[in-house]
């Protein structure tokens, strides 16, 4: 481009400017009328107002302006709590614990996921991938003995638990109706030491509603639309049976604030049952509700929102009551759906003042929690940082009403991967051994060599 | 209203017109320093709901219908969302099954695709922009070339995590016609980005040099305020004000080298939200932060997008020998303010602020 030509574009370019300076001095002047107030909103994570629940009422508001979509009428009451003494503070502190190094006790060549322990803290459940199934299987700690009561074709479709009465693994796996169309159906199973002889407990599980409580109990919801599911009777063999009058799907409501694909999965409830069995905590994304099994009523939790400009539901991705069942450990993240996780973070809900903590972790991710034994403090596995492409856990030991962090074995990190978030630690019921990840990786790139679990013998104070 | 959306609309084309007033010379037909490559080798991992690595996809790891290795996957819950029905991606098993994949970068093929699929996770076309998806599309193929461009340095091979790209196989089929369309146009052409000149760095103890066809070191990340962050040993990753992402909601989430993705959406919308437009009125606001607002520019053209946040840059057409389609005088105008008195009273002087960015390869 010659000289001349550069000194006429210049000018032009200068006019265009002036140009859009002028236009835009216009357009700041009518930006700068006063515009109609916004209203205030207030903070949605308001204290819950009746617990035990209120039984429903058509005008049940929350306190505030609603954040999201007006909620139906009818819609599930907001918790309130019974008040009451906040908990003592002073318990044994967190230095009082202490964790050994680890030592590896189980080996595989493919997946291993962890799915907690056995009720007398000897044995580990265990799913352990191959190439024709996943087995499920109990591996005693001590003696290496392994037990296997299943094979779970689809691995981790469900998570297996113990069923103490009967000696058994119940889980759920499905098969496919249609594999063309992608049609398939969820089957419930119990094995009891013989994977051959593992039993079809009941066949085609309707997923909206039939929630499987780990406590050992099938929740039926006969309410909503169609018939009543029928338990058969080798469910009922092996499961307590509770019915409920209503459908958990109408306690649903819009809570995010775009809308959503229309062919997003099902995902169905989790139950967690609370120590004694007085509550049921059932929670999907993005809601948590509390069930009142003596008086038949729901309410309500609300975690209030995530951070950023999505402020999407915050909403729990795992459950957990302390062994006295006073307080729900949770880990809850927000996002929109479809959209990667960018947090989650530990939640302890107080069922007696109401109170929600959210200790401050140095973690970005929470992944894995388990309660002590005293029901004072919370192991957690969290997710720090990066190293070649891989995520380096740390474990943490949190006391939720303190807000005290202590990192144990700090000197380590774990490589912790091969699982999915949950299925990565667990902590034994007498609290004196810890089953943890400790895969084998590649220097390279972040492929497992084998999977290994660890075992940490810890000693606490209660 | 009206008359100030459309004098938004007309200082965003004064903008357009600022930065694409000098049309770069026509390239000729020539031999090309750099050939675009037309497939990818992407190891494919199960991932977390964070996007971290999990198992090799892998039939022994029983993982082949587990988010990660599909879309439609069988697992929802943990923050994971699954679309529906199951279906695990027939790559190639059982025939054998191959890991890493090899995709075509551009296909449209369901299971022989890559920036489809990419695209459509890292800015979801319904949630972003269009002209935002745009820029991403050109980011996301620059990064791609890159890796493959310096793929005998680099140590371990591209992956299918959020360490790269997220590449989810049938991600872009989770969406509906209208979203699938937007980035369907988002990656219309081969456009990607170079340095302006041939220059040399150093990438993991080895001396590269690369020519000014060759594609650069793209990196995008999520949102940060204010600012972008400069990772100095490549020369286009220079930190850049961005004072449009300057809500008290905006989070710093990702590592603030190159293209901001929510910033990105923010400048097309004009708002200080990425995903919703000023006008008629911003989103609900978000209880109990700022409401949203408008900014006083607005930026119509994704190459604006590119050349704002990464530095000494053109954009190249490979389908078209890797001509330069950008031009070398850009300006990119990031804020008008006019501080005056309330009324505006007749006879008052008061002076207009244009923060103005060069975002052009001269001086």
């Amino acid at each position: 481009m010659n000289r001349t030509g550069r000194r006429l574009l210049r000018s032009g370019l200068g006019l265009l400017l002036l140009l859009g300076l002028a236009a835009a001095a216009t357009w700041v002047i009518l930006q700068s009328r006063p515009r109609s107030p916004q209203a205030a909103q207030g903070s949605p994570l308001a204290t819950p107002t009746a617990w035990p629940p209120q039984p429903p009422s058509p005008t049940a508001r929350p306190p505030g302006p609603p954040p999201l979509p007006t909620p139906a009428a009818g819609r599930v009451p907001l918790c309130a709590f019974p008040g009451g003494t906040p908990p003592e503070r002073g318990g044994p502190g967190l230095d009082k614990y202490e964790f050994s190094e680890p030592r590896v006790v189980i080996t595989n060549t493919f997946a291993l996921d962890i799915a907690g322990w056995l009720p007398d803290s000897n044995r580990l459940l265990v799913i352990r991938s191959a190439p024709d199934g996943a087995l499920i299987e109990t591996v005693d700690v001590r003696s290496n003995a392994r037990t296997v009561y299943g094979v779970q074709q689809s691995r981790g479709y469900g998570r297996p638990f113990w069923l103490p009465q009967a000696q058994a693994v119940a889980y759920l796996d499905y098969e496919w109706l249609d594999q063309r169309r992608g049609l398939t159906r969820d089957i419930l199973w119990v094995g009891q030491g013989a994977p051959q002889q593992a039993q079809r407990a009941y066949d085609n599980v309707p997923p909206a509603s039939v929630v499987i409580d780990p406590g050992g109990y099938l929740i039926l919801f006969s309410g909503g639309a169609g018939q009543p599911p029928e338990a058969p009777e080798a469910a009922r063999h092996f499961f307590q049976v509770q019915s409920l009058p209503f459908a958990p799907d109408e306690w649903r409501y819009p809570k995010y604030p775009a809308s959503l694909s229309s062919n997003l999965r099902y995902q169905g409830f989790v139950a967690v049952r609370r120590p004694g069995g007085a509550h049921v905590a059932f929670y999907t994304d993005p809601y948590l509700f509390l069930f009142d099994n003596g008086q038949a009523r729901v309410c309500e939790v609300d975690l209030g929102l995530g951070p950023g400009e999505d402020r999407s539901p915050r909403f729990p991705i795992a459950a957990k009551w302390s062994p006295n069942g006073r307080y729900l450990a949770m880990i809850t993240t927000a996002r929109f759906p479809g959209q990667l996780l960018t947090f989650s973070g530990l939640t302890v809900l107080d069922t007696v003042t109401g109170e929600l903590s959210q200790p401050r972790l140095p973690t970005r991710y929470v992944t894995d929690i388990d309660w002590a034994p005293n029901s004072q403090h919370v192991l957690a596995l969290g997710d720090t940082g990066e190293v070649k492409g891989r995520p380096e856990f740390r474990l943490l030991l949190v006391d939720p009403t303190t807000g005290d962090v202590r990192q144990m074995l700090p000197q380590r990190t774990w490589g912790v991967t091969g699982s999915q978030w949950g299925w990565q630690m667990a902590w034994s019921p007498n609290g004196r051994e810890l089953a943890i990840k400790c895969p084998v990786v590649l220097d390279a790139e972040p492929t497992v060599v084998e999977s290994r679990v660890c075992l940490i013998s810890s000693h606490n104070p209660s | 209203m009206t008359i100030a959306k459309d004098l938004q609309l007309l200082i965003g084309a004064i903008a357009v017109a600022l930065f694409s007033c000098l049309v770069s010379e026509p390239s000729s037909a020539r031999i090309v320093d750099f050939l675009a490559p037309e497939t990818i080798a992407v190891t494919m991992y199960e991932l977390t709901a964070n996007g971290a690595p999990i198992m090799r996809c892998d039939p022994g790891n029983g993982n082949l219908t587990r988010w990660g290795c599909t879309a439609y996957c069988d697992n929802p819950g943990n923050g994971i969302s699954c679309a529906s029905p199951v279906s695990s991606y027939p790559w190639s098993y059982p025939n054998p099954y191959q890991n890493p994949v090899t995709v075509q970068i551009e296909g449209a093929t369901v299971t022989n695709r890559y920036l489809r699929d990419v695209v459509s996770q890292e800015t979801s076309p319904a949630l972003f922009h269009a002209t935002a998806v745009g820029a991403q599309a050109i980011a996301a193929r620059t990064y791609a070339y890159w890796h493959i461009r310096t793929d005998d340095v680099t140590p371990g091979p591209l992956d299918n995590s959020r360490a790269y790209q997220v590449f989810v196989p049938y991600r872009y089929d989770t969406f509906g016609q209208g979203e699938r369309d937007i980035v369907d146009a988002a990656l219309q052409g081969r456009y990607y980005l170079s340095n302006i000149s041939d220059y040399t760095v150093n990438l993991y103890g080895h001396t590269v040099n690369l020519t000014a066809e060759d594609p650069i070191f793209a990196e995008f990340f999520a949102d940060r305020p204010l600012e972008t962050l400069s990772n100095p040993p490549h020369p286009n990753l220079v930190g850049v004000a961005d004072p449009i992402s300057s809500h008290p909601d905006v989070p710093s989430d990702g590592h603030g080298h190159g293209l901001s993705q929510d910033g990105a959406g923010r400048w097309t919308r004009g708002s200080s939200s990425y995903r919703c437009d000023p006008y008629p009125a911003p989103c609900p606001p978000p209880a109990p932060s700022v409401p949203f607002f408008a900014w006083s520019v607005s930026w119509p053209e994704r190459f604006q997008l590119l050349t704002h946040y990464y530095t000494a840059v053109h954009v190249r057409d490979a389908a078209n020998g890797n001509a330069i389609v950008t031009p070398t005088w850009r300006g990119a105008v990031l804020q008008v303010a006019w501080a005056r008195p309330r009324g505006y009273p007749d006879g008052i002087c008061s002076r207009i602020e244009v923060w103005l960015q060069n975002s052009g390869t001269s001086p």
